[in-house]
Order: C-alpha cells, then sequence, then structure tokens
C-alpha cells in the first residue's frame, strides 16, 4: 500500500528534522494517519527520544503513551522517517528496532541529516514484508504527495 | 444441564488497531503475547517485543496472568521493547 502524504507533510518532516537533528544529530518523526484511510498520512509525530551524531532512542513511556494515543483518536503510525549523518540506507539496528515491525510499515532514512533539499533524492525506503523482512522499496513510487 | 463456559479476555492495542485475546489466568504471559504476535502478524525478532500495562509496567513472559496482576477485560499495550535506530 503506497502512502500519500497530505500537503505540508514533508515539508514538516524536513523542518522537524532539521531543527531537532541541527546538523549534529539524528532525529525521528513518525508518519500518522487514520485507521480507516489505508496509506493516507496527515500528520508527523516527533517521539520524545535521545539521540547523537549517529543514533536515536525512543523514551520508552513515550511509546506506551504514543500506542494509546494511536487507539483514543482512531489513528495508526505509517512509516518512521529517520535522518542519518551522510548516506541513506538501513542498518542493522534500524532492522531490529523498528516502532512497528509488522507487514505494511514503511521506515524511510534521509541522509545528510536532511539537511539537502526537501524530497525523496538519494532518499533510502524500506517496507516490512509479509515474512517480517525488510524489503527495499522505491521511495518515488511508493510516497506520493497529494496537491 | 447446560455448563456455563467463561473465558477471560484482554485487550490488545498495536499500533492503533485492538485485538481481544482469551487467557487462562494461570497461562504464562508469554503464550499470551505469542498469540497476540500472531494476531498482529509481527513475526520478526518476536523476543524484543513486550506486553504492557496503560502505565508501562512490562509484565514479565516468565509470569502467570493472575500472578503478573492482569484482571479480565483489561487493557495491554503491545510494544517493542526498546525502538531506536541510526546510521552505527
Amino acid at each position: 500500500m503506497a502512502l500519500t502524504l497530505a500537503p505540508g507533510i514533508m515539508a514538516s518532516t524536513f523542518a522537524q528534522l532539521r531543527s531537532c537533528g541541527q546538523g549534529r544529530d539524528e532525529c525521528v518523526v513518525y508518519w500518522t494517519g487514520p485507521r480507516k484511510a489505508p496509506g493516507a498520512v496527515d500528520s508527523v509525530i516527533k517521539p520524545e527520544h535521545q539521540a547523537g551524531p549517529d543514533w536515536y532512542e525512543i523514551e520508552p513511556a513515550w511509546m506506551t503513551s504514543f500506542f494509546l494515543e494511536l487507539r483514543r483518536t482512531g489513528r495508526t503510525a505509517r512509516a518512521q522517517v529517520h535522518s542519518h549523518p551522510t548516506s541513506a540506507r538501513h542498518s542493522c539496528t534500524d532492522d531490529r528496532y523498528p516502532l512497528a515491525p509488522s507487514p505494511g510499515f514503511y521506515s524511510l532514512v534521509l541522509p545528510s541529516f536532511a539537511d539537502g533539499p526537501i524530497g525523496l533524492d538519494d532518499a533510502y525506503l524500506a517496507e516490512v514484508g509479509a515474512d517480517g523482512t525488510w524489503l527495499e522499496r522505491n521511495p518515488d513510487t511508493e510516497i506520493r504527495e497529494a496537491r | 444441564m447446560d455448563t456455563a463456559v467463561t473465558r477471560d479476555t484482554v485487550t490488545i492495542t498495536y499500533n492503533g488497531n485492538d485485538q481481544v485475546i482469551d487467557y487462562k489466568p494461570d497461562e504464562k504471559v508469554r503464550a499470551v503475547l505469542d498469540r497476540a504476535l500472531a494476531e498482529f502478524h509481527v513475526s520478526s525478532n518476536p523476543h524484543l517485543m513486550g506486553l504492557f500495562t496503560e502505565g508501562n509496567v512490562e509484565l514479565s513472559d516468565d509470569s502467570t496472568m493472575s500472578s503478573a496482576g492482569v484482571k479480565p477485560g483489561e487493557l495491554l499495550v503491545l510494544r517493542q521493547s526498546a525502538v531506536r535506530g541510526g546510521k552505527g
């Protein structure tokens, strides 16, 4: 299921990753949307987390409260988006510790602390497959921006 | 004569979705966790997943549901024990 981003989602994602990371630390946000609208993304959520130049970790209590909030509001997280200091790829840590390791969940990695042009140039996208393994996807075909 | 069979259930929520799961009070938390993982189609690194109370207390896999203090009808959260990432 491809993702359809509401207007402003991509710009907001870059703005939050840049503001938080300050060009020196990684950062992560989650793309969420209504559960009943498959593939729709209309919100960018920045979690409580700690980070350094090549890592991030989510505050455990925040994860519990986030899942409870998604339940309460009828929403779901469809992708995690995080920055890398240099090139974009999926590290072993990215593979093992995603927010939602179930089929259809996406992970988008943006290079250079997201300081490049707003868009998907040089981005890396993966999706959890039916057997639980990560499958590389083409970001240009899997992520669409609504006009 | 009919025999009433009562089943205890918990609601487990994961990434905004709910599943109602049957359990027995003397059943290990790990068994209930395994059923939840199957219902939500989580198959990779299952040992990294856990069940948490609404107050963010993780249920010990080796405890029974009753000794872990779980009450019928309770809401539990299924999530990764840790979420992290990075180039390193």
